[in-house]
């Protein structure tokens, strides 16, 4: 535990590439955490969700259920986001 | 270097804004970004094992451990392995070496205290729903 805990934080200096493919990560991140004026997405409370191109793609009770909505594929490229609020939640009455 | 994210809103809840950070992790020639939620009361950063497998990393080398959590019940302690990960914060330009807690439940994720909290000075402003971080 002690070795695992040394804290490192090192340079990150991206290519062209790969910037571009954080930025548009970071657009689908972005989208999918703007509040929104409706309530579509609350049926997603709770779940798993694979989010690309500000899209949700595939939305799974488990994380292991949405990777077979994936089928198997690799996640690469995805925001894979679990919606489930604070640690802490006030049940809703 | 101090900078700011500013809290955001899980879509699925709706109006309660939470201290959130996209972690990038390599794979494949790509990135695959996971929000956790920034968790000054968890002694270490905590996913599922099968984002682990997901992101291609190996758990054989991880140490075993046990997590309690709010229920003081041994039955609701969660098994887990604990191995060092990198990943890219990309609002710090930096790529952090965390120790992350792959458990054997669909838990959430969450980024705790050990190492990330040491690489940087973390402020959460409730008024101005934001988390200010300054690399130490």
């Amino acid at each position: 535990m002690k070795a695992l805990s040394k804290p490192q934080l090192l340079p990150w200096e991206p290519t062209a590439e790969d910037r571009a493919k954080v930025d548009e990560l970071q657009k689908t991140s972005q989208w999918l955490k703007a509040k929104k004026d409706d309530d579509d997405l609350q049926r997603y409370r709770g779940m798993w969700i694979a989010a690309r191109n500000c899209k949700i793609v595939a939305a799974a009770d488990s994380l292991d259920q949405l990777s077979a909505k994936l089928n198997h594929e690799s996640i690469k490229g995805y925001v894979i986001a679990c919606l489930r609020g604070g640690r802490i939640r006030v049940k809703a009455e | 270097m101090n900078f700011s994210i500013p809290w955001s809103v899980d879509p699925s809840f709706g109006d309660e804004p939470l201290p959130l950070v996209d972690l990038l992790f390599a794979l494949e020639g790509s990135f695959v970004s996971v929000p956790f939620l920034i968790d000054s009361g968890a002694d270490v950063s905590l996913a599922p094992d099968r984002l682990a497998e997901e992101l291609r990393i190996d758990l054989g080398d991880g140490v075993p451990m046990e997590i309690e959590g709010i229920s003081p019940k041994e039955e609701c302690n969660i098994q887990g392995r604990l191995i060092a990960v990198e990943a890219i914060m990309s609002e710090a330009n930096s790529r952090i070496v965390i120790p992350v807690c792959f458990a054997d439940q669909d838990v959430q994720t969450l980024l705790g205290r050990s190492a990330f909290f040491d690489c940087f000075s973390i402020e959460f402003d409730q008024q101005l729903l934001k988390t200010w971080f300054q690399i130490r």
